[in-house]
């Protein structure tokens, strides 16, 4: 290669070289930029902590807050969301009021940008109030701010409404939006059992997915009651799911599980034995025995801790069966 | 002869030239979209803003299988961390792999273990266990006193024969691992059904400040060595990774840390116990499965999902650090050539493997064949001596392109991390490695590579003590 090429190749070389350590001065820079907040931000925290443990009085806070630029005062207040208890919440809820963040949040979520619009969530998600806009914000076309959105929407207005809302997109595209439905549904208690029910059992797959997700959080009947119907569900990942969910000892429910741990797969076999243990119905041994020896680890596994937590019977049990297949299915130790 | 000589010569150079050439191309490649992960990670955290994964009522459980052979310095550290960590419904399963220390009395002793009754599936993992202990104290604590299996692989299938997590995370019983970290780690599990695996952040303990297990005050490692490694795994979990990241084909979940699917890593038959290079080997073997079973097949990285881990502070025990890693590296791609430019296996069987044959495996071949042809072409007057100079200066130049790009996308991931002083510092260890550091790595590497022609390596005693003493050996 000639030594000129070699030699502008040389100067690209520094001037990126050069580039980057100005990218890395700008971006330390602007760290060390940001720092000179660092005393009024630890004053304010010191000023909102003294608020919510009842010893300070909220124009003080607010002042303290005022101080700042305004993504500091939202930081401050969203770090501190997490470790508030629901009785502090209306007082932070007051403060980001008096700080001027609940106005900005209410006029971002009008935002053509999508990082307002999630700003705009977070803090009305972090104050616990309004939920105007919440059909809007659930079908905004960025995956971030939906997903914020049905956090948000839960937090701030549980309740049917919501619920309903919620369900209606549980067949979002985005893997993240669904999860936060999930989880937002979990949280929902009685209303949002109701229409988890309903999602699985009328529910496209995807929807079950995410009802069955849900559903892992919710201890209700009418859950458990819609899990039996998704024993003869083609997708043997959701019959394992509904078999999770079945743990009572109820009638209705057994039968159900006699039937699954005759699956042909596996997994719903496992998680059939594991939750006929969980519900101990009579006969439990007589019905767990046969799967100690089946074909398959899992299984065998998931039987034998079963009968094993019954006691001294069922460890007898899980003996006897291994000696009796004339080989060492499962193996107890200690 | 000359003439023949000047040939052979100028084919080399070319061949060179080329070679330089396609590796800028990719490091560049890999800069930006190490970048465009760094920013879509921003983007993801801000989503997440105010969400508490502590109070969620859904979230997988995770079994934490710790490994630990004569770790009794440090093993209570680690896992008493992770006890007292975020993530709602974590087990953790200690498998005190016949350790001939007091691992296992230490243990007894931090948590108040006390034997009980667990099934374990029949196999070799089965036959291994002398015993299981819980804890009454911590009821996701679990510890398997088993015989020595030999090997880190050996001893992880234990573990992953007693776990009952969804999802097991892999973590050395010298890794401390930050309070968030795993629930950080679970996120692109819950998001996306298709991701087998996740990495997190691996960083250098080494001159830290740590109480009880935390890390209270992350400073720069003291000794040269262990300075200049930990800009190498700067440069190697947030350039590397994440740049491979985003092209699709991450094959490296680093042993240390990293977290994967149960029912696919058992699928796979756990780890390979005749391995040098489990790790890499597990990943390819899970993505190859995922790809031949239209199952999960993604691999994640979640650079904000840190934990801490000792790294060799002596050139001995980092020469035979990276020796393993060579010949690792060489048995696994070997293992699995299959893959290796087949567009069945998507980017990493056209991309990925391909580039680890060229720019990883050859690499320390290339660069001394490099050094000789330049010898001789000078002895011979057959290459300028400005040529070489400028042709050396832009081929180093380009690790120290790599190296800032890194170091700023660090900073961007962890503001407040480093001072500007501190981080100057680090810079300058990019020009230090070039001279002497380098070199030693590439004669380690090389050697690693003819090893790999001989007996399987094995790992070494490793000699702890502790996480407490700022002098700490490290792997000797």
């Amino acid at each position: 290669m000639p030594v000129t090429v070699l030699g502008w190749l040389l100067v690209a070389e520094i001037a990126l070289l050069c580039v980057l350590t100005l990218v890395a001065l700008a971006v330390l820079g602007g760290r060390s930029w940001d720092g000179r907040h660092d005393e009024g931000l630890r004053d304010a925290r010191d000023r909102v902590l003294q608020l919510l443990a009842g010893v300070g009085d909220l124009p003080t806070a607010s002042r303290y807050l005022m101080v700042l630029p305004v993504r500091l005062r939202r930081r401050l207040i969203l770090d501190l969301v997490p470790n508030v208890g629901p009785a502090e919440r209306p007082l932070l809820a007051e403060l980001a009021a008096h700080a001027g963040l609940v106005a900005r949040a209410r006029r971002s979520i009008r935002s053509r940008w999508w990082r307002r619009r999630l700003g705009g969530v977070h803090v009305l998600t972090a104050a616990g109030v309004d939920d105007r806009y919440r059909s809007v914000l659930l079908d905004d076309p960025v995956p971030a701010v939906r997903a914020a959105a049905a956090w948000w929407s839960s937090t701030v207005a549980p309740g049917p409404r919501c619920a309903a809302s919620l369900a209606a997109r549980a067949d979002d595209p985005s893997g993240r939006v669904r999860h936060a439905i999930a989880e937002s549904l979990s949280r929902l208690g009685p209303d949002g059992a109701r229409v988890v029910a309903d999602l699985m059992v009328a529910g496209s797959p995807r929807g079950r997915r995410v009802a069955l997700t849900a559903a892992s959080g919710l201890h209700d009947p009418r859950v458990e009651a819609a899990a039996r119907s998704l024993a003869t569900d083609p997708d043997p990942s959701c019959r394992a799911s509904a078999c999770r969910l079945l743990s009572s000892s109820d009638p209705a429910t057994v039968v159900v599980l006699d039937r699954l741990v005759l699956d042909p797969d596996p997994g719903v076999r496992a998680a059939a034995a594991a939750s006929l243990g969980a519900g101990r119905t009579d006969g439990l041994v007589d019905r767990l025995a046969p799967l100690v020896i089946d074909e398959d680890d899992v299984v065998r596994t998931a039987a034998a801790e079963a009968l094993v937590q019954l006691g001294p019977v069922g460890r007898m049990v899980v003996r006897a069966r291994v000696a009796a297949a004339g080989s060492v299915t499962v193996e107890e130790r200690s | 002869m000359i003439s023949w000589l000047h040939g052979v010569i100028a084919v080399t150079n070319a061949a060179a030239l080329v070679y330089f050439a396609m590796l800028g191309a990719l490091q560049l490649s890999l800069m930006a979209t190490a970048a465009v992960g760094v920013g879509r990670r921003h983007l993801h955290d801000l989503s997440l803003a105010g969400f508490d994964r502590r109070s969620s009522a859904i979230t997988p459980r995770v079994s934490v299988i710790v490994p630990a052979h004569d770790e009794e310095a440090v093993v209570v550290d680690t896992v008493g961390v992770m006890l007292t960590g975020s993530y709602p419904d974590l087990e953790v399963v200690v498998v005190n792999d016949g350790s001939t220390d007091g691992t296992l009395e230490a243990l007894v002793a931090a948590f108040d273990l006390r034997p009980v009754d667990r099934i374990v599936p029949r196999g070799r993992p089965a036959r291994m266990v002398r015993s299981v202990l819980a804890s009454d104290l911590h009821h996701g604590l679990l510890v398997i006193d088993a015989e020595p299996s030999g090997t880190r692989a050996g001893a992880m299938n234990i573990g992953l024969a007693v776990a009952s997590g969804e999802l097991v995370c892999a973590v050395d019983a010298d890794t401390l691992v930050a309070p968030d970290a795993i629930a950080r780690l679970v996120q692109p599990f819950l998001e996306d059904d298709r991701v087998v695996g996740a990495s997190g952040t691996l960083r250098a303990v080494n001159g830290c400040r740590v109480v009880r297990g935390r890390v209270v005050s992350d400073h720069p490692p003291r000794g040269l060595l262990a300075r200049i490694q930990e800009t190498e795994y700067v440069r190697s979990f947030v350039f590397g990774r994440l740049g491979w990241n985003r092209l699709g084909g991450n094959v490296i979940i680093s042993g240390a840390f990293g977290l994967f699917r149960a029912d696919a890593l058992r699928a796979v038959g756990g780890y390979r116990v005749d391995s040098v290079g489990e790790d890499l080997e597990l990943v390819l073997a899970l993505r190859r499965r995922g790809r031949e079973h239209r199952g999960p097949d993604r691999v994640e990285v979640v650079p904000d999902a840190v934990a801490w881990t000792e790294v060799p502070s002596d050139r001995r025990s980092l020469g035979r650090q990276r020796r393993r890693w060579q010949t690792g590296l060489l048995l696994a791609l070997w293992r699995y050539r299959g893959v290796i430019g087949r567009p069945r296996y998507g980017p990493m069987g056209v991309v990925v493997t391909p580039c680890y044959v060229a720019f990883e495996l050859l690499a320390p071949v290339m660069e001394v064949l490099g050094l000789v042809v330049i010898g001789v072409g000078l002895a011979t007057s057959t290459l300028g001596g400005v040529e070489v100079a400028m042709f050396a200066a832009l081929a180093y130049g380009l690790t120290m392109v790599v190296g800032i790009w890194a170091l700023v996308l660090d900073a961007v991931i962890d503001p407040g991390r480093r001072s500007l002083r501190e981080w100057a510092s680090r810079a300058a260890t990019l020009v230090v490695e070039q001279f002497g550091f380098r070199q030693m790595t590439t004669w380690w590497r090389l050697r690693g590579l003819v090893e790999a022609f001989g007996d399987t390596p094995t790992w070494g005693r490793q000699v702890r003590t502790g996480f407490g003493d700022p002098t700490r050996a490290g792997d000797t």
